[in-house]
């Protein structure tokens, strides 16, 4: 089945299997920026995108459920070239390690951020809970969250 | 990936979507969020039938109810302001907020899991359920399940209400949990109502048992046209672990359940003590 979207700013026409999830589908066509299907249960965060401005696990996610909606995954904030405020911080801050968990965290952010730009720590941890990450301990995580508000808040 | 699926489907009414039930059988069902089914990998499973076009996505309310659609996603009923916040920090509590914003609560109610959060949370606040089977039906949750149980007929859930809760009403949720996303090894939910600190009303489930929510009867019964304080809640605490219909299972046992039980209680109404 022709599956069309809009992924990160452009419209696409996929030919997908009407069983996939958005996660398999991305992953065929090339996205391998969308990390993780290693739970398959939304449990890990790992492969989260953002669907029409909510950031949502996409291996649980049907491609049936994908049509006609706005699809954003880290490419659609910035790359290595040029990452964007959050992304930036959060190399400053020594919040990634292995970088797995990364891309589904930086959504997650973005989304809190643009909800609510004076997120409380609480609210920053309750975002955090959504993503598994083995090797950071989510502290330099929060840090960078926290770096990423304050420059907000300075204009900078 | 759910490898034998076929076909999508995308019906535009409540018959359509019927039809295609009763046509496909056990090799077709509904999709709500999704995370079940494609968690569940069922091999039978062929047509996908997804309720885009039924409009099932909304919370309307008046002066004695809220009408929930049942393709509402758990992160849009945080936006349901009743009971000084209780309900909103009880549906927080589920999950996790990437998992809130695919999960609908139809689905998960429909899924019917013993160890639902949902379900323990909605017949705490005694929730109905709208479903149409050729004909629309109101039930309770408790018949809901029976009627899913016994029933061959195929159906669609279509609404969820709640009353919508004023004043000298009361509630706190508690589920006992490894994780954030684990299924929850127990949960309970109480809803008073009070005069003053005099109890006129109490239901108590408690879920996750493993088996479905329950009434603690006992509990129930001794709270009744009493004053809410300290000390009968340290009574309550020994009537819940002692009354509690718990069992084991591979994840927790009996015993820890049943003093578990005792100690949810106990902190379910200190929260709603400290509220009033």
């Amino acid at each position: 089945m022709i599956i069309n979207f809009i992924l990160n700013g452009e419209e696409v026409n996929f030919d997908a299997y009407p069983g996939e999830t958005l996660f398999e589908l991305l992953r065929r066509y090339h996205h391998y920026e969308v990390k993780g299907n290693n739970c398959k249960t939304g449990e890990c965060g790992a492969c989260t995108v953002l669907i029409d401005d909510k950031p949502i696990p996409s291996c649980t996610f049907l491609v049936g459920k994908v049509i006609g909606k706005k699809v954003t995954t880290i490419k659609g904030f910035g790359d290595i070239d040029n990452p964007d405020l959050i992304q930036k911080s959060f190399v400053e801050e020594g919040a990634i390690q292995c970088g797995y968990c990364i891309p589904g965290i930086i959504i997650s952010v973005e989304n809190l951020i643009k909800k609510n730009p004076n997120p409380t720590r609480d609210d920053i941890k309750e975002t955090l809970s959504s993503h598994i990450c083995r090797c950071t301990g989510y502290v330099q995580q929060i840090e960078a969250v926290e770096k990423v508000i304050k420059k907000i808040k300075e204009g900078k | 990936m759910l490898k034998n699926v076929k076909k999508c489907f995308y019906p535009e009414n409540l018959d359509e979507c019927l039809k295609l039930l009763n046509d496909f059988k056990e090799n077709g069902d509904i999709v709500g969020g999704g995370v079940d089914i494609v968690w569940r990998e069922r091999k039978e499973l062929e047509y996908l039938i997804f309720l885009d076009k039924l409009n099932l996505n909304y919370i309307k309310s008046d002066d004695e109810k809220i009408l929930i659609g049942a393709a509402t996603t758990l992160d849009e009923l945080e936006k349901i302001d009743i009971l000084n916040g209780s309900f909103r920090k009880a549906i927080k509590s589920v999950a996790t907020p990437i998992l809130r914003n695919v999960m609908t609560v139809g689905g998960t109610i429909v899924r019917g899991y013993s160890w639902s959060d949902i379900l323990t949370i909605f017949i705490t606040l005694e929730g109905k359920v709208k479903i149409y089977d050729g004909d629309e039906n109101v039930f309770s949750i408790d018949d809901f399940l029976k009627y899913k149980k016994n029933s061959k007929k195929k159906f669609i859930l279509t609404e969820i209400l709640l009353p919508n809760y004023k004043n000298f009403y009361h509630f706190s949720y508690i589920r006992f949990t490894r994780t954030a996303s684990d299924i929850p090894l127990l949960n309970e939910g109480i809803l008073l109502k009070l005069n003053g600190k005099k109890v006129e009303k109490a239901n108590i489930i408690l879920g996750g048992r493993p088996g479905f929510p329950v009434h603690l009867n006992k509990v129930e019964e001794n709270l009744l046209n009493k004053e809410l304080n300290i000390d009968l809640i340290n009574y309550l605490k020994e009537v819940a672990s002692n009354t509690s219909e718990v069992l084991d299972d591979m994840r927790l046992s009996m015993d820890y359940r049943k003093n578990l039980s005792g100690v949810l209680t106990k902190r379910n109404l200190i929260k709603i003590l400290e509220e009033i």
